[in-house]
């Protein structure tokens, strides 16, 4: 069987070699399966034909005709007998009846009969609901409800036809409204009697309970009370309480002695608070609510001065002129004296010699007549009291270290006074002075504050009168006393000292403006502008004393020429104490710069060009007052003060490289002291690098050629550091190249689909759209092609069979004419046969 | 078009016609003929044939392993594409494989450097015709229609590189510096055997030893850079 179905689709698959396509492949890739190379067209043709032919056809067949009679009858068709028709009908009429009415009829007469359906009510069957639905009412007594009627009489009432039988009624017929009545009447006494009951058994317990409570409280004493009972306490039991409750805890110690690491601690906390409140006050400009604040409050500005110097009391060194020396401030001690003060009991005075709202337009001189005044005026009083007190002094044992000072003093009443008094103790004016402060501290008594105040000016009078008097060593250790007291003394009233201070800084100012408008500083100014630095906090963003002094110095650097040497000595130790005010600020000095520059071109033998030269001589001879041209040997020495400001002059060649030493010292200074200004740094010190440069260092000492040396080294290193001046110019660029890309590499390449992704997809389907479209055309072409050809050939069809049935008849007429005509001829045959 | 390329552009680069003047004249073209660069699919995937690689599946196909050497065609890609001729944007290049299929490879296209890769990308290519930039849409390879010569300069000197004929031009003589034309060298990319091509005007030999066809190219790159002046 097998072997024949085989042989038989071979046949099949034997197809005429003409009759079949063959496809070229064009890209052909090795171990690829390649796909249907060869068609049969025909084949294929024909199949469709057939297709058609069952479907199209058919459907053409029917077309235009409407109804189509069908025998449903049931063996009608097979031509089958009576009997098996029959047969065939019952057994569909009983199937019929056996199948369910509908799908929906749950009860049917075949199935299970004793299930029964029962309708529910949240799971209960309704019967089983109904049975209990009394319950549902009120369960009370039907006959203590006092809304219904009792159950008698409504039975009567409503059924029985009231109270009375019916023979009664018959009786005596009532009406129904009388009857009514009755009936409420009737229970309202029911109700009365019931409620009346009520009441009394109620009274009656309410006697039982007040009995009970009674004969209770007769008995209770002899009960012992349930539960527990506040004891009272008395107060050894709180106090064992308090013992027993707070053995733990420890009495705080009001103030803890604090350790070492602590005490440093707090300490350093301190000072950081403090050294902020001061950053932030030299840094008002920056901050400008701080600035604002500064400018307007010249009070709160003076408070923070007390608050600072207070700062400088825990760890300041008081600066002094030149030497350096310092003088620690000791601690003040009270005990020592503070006996001997409370003796001194002297004079109360109300004297107002300071007024607030004094106008402040006053000279020192002004200021000390205004304290002479006063002065005279106490003086008459104290004077008995005084000598008391002189007395005292002599009575008092001495056994200070300098056996010859007394502890107590009495406060000078003018300078005069104030003069001899240290005059008497020339060698020890410190401690004098010293126990004078502590003597008349404020704390011992009133009017001691402006004693104080009075020792201030006059310290100051002191300071400014040494300053003005001829150099010597001994001034200047006086000066450096007189500072050191009015350091001390600015603490007690800082306003008054402010005060003061101005007026010698307005007395100066005043006398440059006046009279030395171009000379060179004095030393009373420099030793004015020292002590400013040494009295105040020069960091200060504003300050009313610093300020003005400041530019004071600054005007006097500017204005004053330099006709000399010692001039030029003179302002350079100007600078150098205005150095000192800029010194934490590095606030940018430019009279500053300008004569430090001046001053260095000095120095310089050939002078580079476009330099400026502000006060300095420019022709030859003073042009190179600084130029070293001789070999010096001897030893190099500091300035001293005196060479300076005293009245003979030194020699040049000798004060010569002092001085340049002094000025590069300075160019030193400054240029460490403008290394964080980093914009301006170098054009500021490139100049000086120039000069610095151009100067001569043959017949320098070894020493001072170091220094110069060291100095334009370290300028250069900076200025090379801070360059930071870039021209713009053109960027070059790298060699110009073409841009390598790299090619987009497909991990997931997959050669037979090459083209996918989310908008591939699309592609896909647009094409398989078009393609489907393309095939529908085509069969829709092919469907009418093959119902053209049915058209066709149903046409020819009936031509033909037209034709034929043409012929036919046509065959029969001409059969017909053909008889006709030869029966015509026959007869005429006949006829003429006749007629011969 | 031109500001795509900051530095050079490419000698293929579309300028407008008031450029032409600027158009770089001094070009070499180089078409690397009888490539064997084919994709067959080996064990259900898709590579390009090597010798070492796929020699098995050959022989069962009944080729000749020592015939396909697509590593050739790396090297050389690899040599042309990264002198810096081609930097400068004097360099173009076609291929052809012995499948007759004309590729056009971009002056910007990075080669990769690894063989693999190589063979990756150029599956890719021979089946999606092209292949563009990572980040743009710029073709860097493209299969392109044949002839070559419908791509090469009209009138260029064309001359094909063997072995096996008398005249020996040094590389770096190949043209005369002051003309300003385009070359077109014709290299085989094959192991051996010789190379016809009918385009050609001159044949000629750069070395009187017979040179690897990624050395025929280095040789003839970097003598071009010496007449052009490009260092």
């Amino acid at each position: 069987m097998g072997i024949t179905k085989k042989k038989n689709t071979q046949k099949q698959k034997k197809i005429n070699p003409f009759e079949l396509k063959f496809n070229k492949s064009k890209h052909d890739i090795l171990g690829r399966k390649k796909g249907a190379q060869v068609g049969a067209p025909t084949a294929s043709r024909k199949r469709a034909h057939e297709q058609r032919e069952k479907t199209l056809g058919v459907e053409y067949e029917r077309k235009n005709k409407i109804s189509k009679i069908i025998d449903k009858r049931l063996g009608e068709k097979d031509g089958k007998t009576e009997e098996e028709k029959g047969a065939l009908r019952f057994t569909e009429e009983r199937v019929k009846n056996y199948k369910r009415a509908s799908k929906f009829n749950l009860t049917d007469d075949f199935g299970d009969i004793e299930e029964e359906d029962v309708l529910t009510h949240k799971g209960k069957a309704l019967s089983d609901i109904e049975k209990y639905d009394k319950s549902m009412v009120s369960d009370s007594d039907d006959d203590e409800d006092p809304g219904n009627l009792g159950s008698h009489m409504v039975k009567v009432a409503h059924f029985g036809g009231g109270e009375k039988s019916t023979e009664e009624f018959v009786k005596e017929k009532i009406s129904r409204e009388s009857m009514i009545s009755n009936l409420i009447a009737k229970t309202k006494l029911i109700r009365h009697e019931k409620q009346q009951a009520k009441d009394e058994l109620e009274l009656l317990t309410d006697s039982l309970d007040a009995k009970y409570t009674q004969l209770l409280g007769k008995v209770k004493n002899s009960f012992r009370p349930a539960g527990r009972q506040p004891l009272e306490k008395d107060d050894y039991d709180k106090l064992t309480y308090t013992l027993k409750v707070e053995a733990d805890a420890r009495a705080t110690p009001a103030d803890r002695k604090l350790s070492e690491e602590e005490m440093a601690a707090k300490e350093r906390e301190r000072l950081e608070t403090l050294e902020a409140a001061r950053i932030s006050k030299s840094n008002a400009l920056l901050n400008a609510h701080m600035s604002a604040d500064a400018d307007v409050d010249v009070d709160a500005g003076s408070k923070a001065d007390a608050r600072k110097l207070k700062l400088k009391n825990s760890r300041f060194e008081v600066r002094f002129d030149d030497d350096g020396a310092m003088v620690d401030e000791g601690k003040v001690e009270k005990l020592s004296v503070r006996k001997v003060a409370q003796d001194e009991d002297v004079d109360e005075d109300d004297g107002d010699f300071e007024d607030e709202d004094e106008e402040e337009e006053e000279d020192l001189d002004d200021l000390m007549e205004e304290e002479n005044e006063d002065e005279d005026e106490e003086e008459q009083e104290s004077d008995e009291e005084e000598e008391e007190v002189q007395e005292k002094e002599k009575s008092k044992p001495k056994k200070s270290l300098s056996k010859d000072v007394p502890f107590v003093f009495e406060m000078p009443k003018n300078y005069q006074k104030f003069c001899t008094l240290l005059e008497k103790y020339p060698k020890d004016m410190e401690v004098v002075l010293e126990r004078l402060v502590k003597c008349h501290h404020p704390s011992l008594k009133e009017g001691n504050k402006k004693r104080l105040n009075k020792l201030f000016l006059m310290c100051l009078r002191w300071f400014d009168d040494m300053a003005k008097e001829e150099l010597t060593e001994q001034s200047v250790k006086e000066m450096d006393v007189a500072q050191a007291t009015m350091h001390v003394l600015l603490k007690f009233d800082i306003q008054y000292g402010v005060r003061c201070v101005r007026a010698l800084i307005r007395q100066h100012w005043k006398n440059r403006q006046d009279k030395e408008k171009s000379s060179p500083a004095s030393f009373a100014l420099i030793s004015a502008v020292r002590l400013v630095s040494g009295l105040f906090p020069v960091s200060d963003n504003w300050h009313p004393v610093v300020v003005p002094t400041f530019f004071l110095a600054t005007e006097v650097l500017c204005a004053a020429k330099c006709p000399n040497l010692t001039a030029l000595a003179k302002q350079l130790a100007l600078a150098t104490a205005l150095v000192e005010y800029v010194g934490e600020s590095k606030r940018y000095v430019p009279e500053l710069i300008a004569f430090t520059r001046s001053a260095l071109l000095l120095a310089v033998s050939e002078k580079p060009n476009k330099f400026l030269t502000n006060g300095f001589p420019i022709s030859k001879p003073f042009s190179e007052m600084l130029c070293i041209n001789k070999k010096i040997t001897t030893k190099l020495e500091p300035i001293s003060l005196k060479s300076i400001f005293s009245s003979c002059q030194a020699d040049d060649d000798t004060l010569r490289p002092a001085v340049l030493r002094s000025l590069i010292s300075l160019v030193q200074q400054l240029r460490v002291l403008y290394t964080s200004h980093q914009e301006t740094y170098n054009i500021v010190f490139q100049p000086f690098l120039r000069i610095l440069e151009a100067i001569n260092k043959e017949h320098l000492t070894k020493e001072l050629r170091e220094e110069v040396e060291i100095l334009t080294a370290s300028m250069k290193a900076e200025c090379d550091a801070k360059k930071r001046l870039i021209h713009l110019s053109l960027v070059k660029t790298e060699k110009s190249m073409l841009k390598m890309l790299e090619p987009r590499f497909e991990w997931d390449f997959d050669p037979e689909r090459p083209h996918h992704g989310p908008k591939d997809e699309k592609k896909k389907l647009t094409k398989n759209l078009k393609n489907e479209m393309r095939g529908a055309i085509k069969e829709l072409r092919k469907d009418t092609a093959f119902l053209a050809r049915k058209q066709l050939t149903n046409v020819k069809v009936t031509d033909r069979a037209r034709v034929a049935a043409t012929k036919r008849v046509m065959g029969g007429l001409m059969q017909q004419q053909g008889e006709w005509n030869k029966e015509k001829r026959t007869n005429e045959v006949e006829k003429k046969k006749a007629k011969k | 078009m031109s500001h795509e390329y900051d530095t050079v552009a490419p000698p293929n680069a579309k300028r407008m016609k008031t450029d032409m003047q600027l158009i770089e004249k001094k070009v070499l073209y180089v078409v690397l003929e009888g490539c064997s660069l084919e994709t067959a699919k080996v064990g259900g995937d898709y590579v390009i044939l090597s010798s070492d690689k796929h020699a098995n599946f050959l022989r069962k196909l009944k080729k000749d392993p020592a015939d396909y050497r697509p590593d050739i065609l790396h090297q050389c890609l690899l040599n042309l594409l990264d002198s810096p001729l081609n930097r400068a944007g004097k360099l173009r290049v076609f291929f052809r494989t012995t499948k007759n299929v004309l590729v056009d490879v971009n002056p910007q296209c990075r080669i990769p450097r690894t063989f693999d890769r190589f063979c990756g990308l150029m599956v890719q290519l021979l089946h999606k015709l092209s292949i563009r930039a990572a980040e743009t849409t710029q073709k860097l390879m493209s299969v392109v229609k044949n002839p070559v010569s419908n791509h090469l300069p009209v009138g260029s000197r064309k001359m094909l590189m063997s072995f096996n004929v008398p005249e020996l031009t040094m590389a770096n003589k190949l043209v005369s510096p002051e003309a300003d034309e385009p070359i077109v060298l014709v290299i085989g990319g094959i192991a051996r055997g010789k190379i016809v091509v009918d385009y050609t005007d001159s044949e000629t030999k750069i070395s009187n030893y017979p040179l690897s066809a990624a050395l025929a190219c280095a040789k003839v790159t970097s003598g071009l850079e010496e007449i052009w002046g490009i260092i």
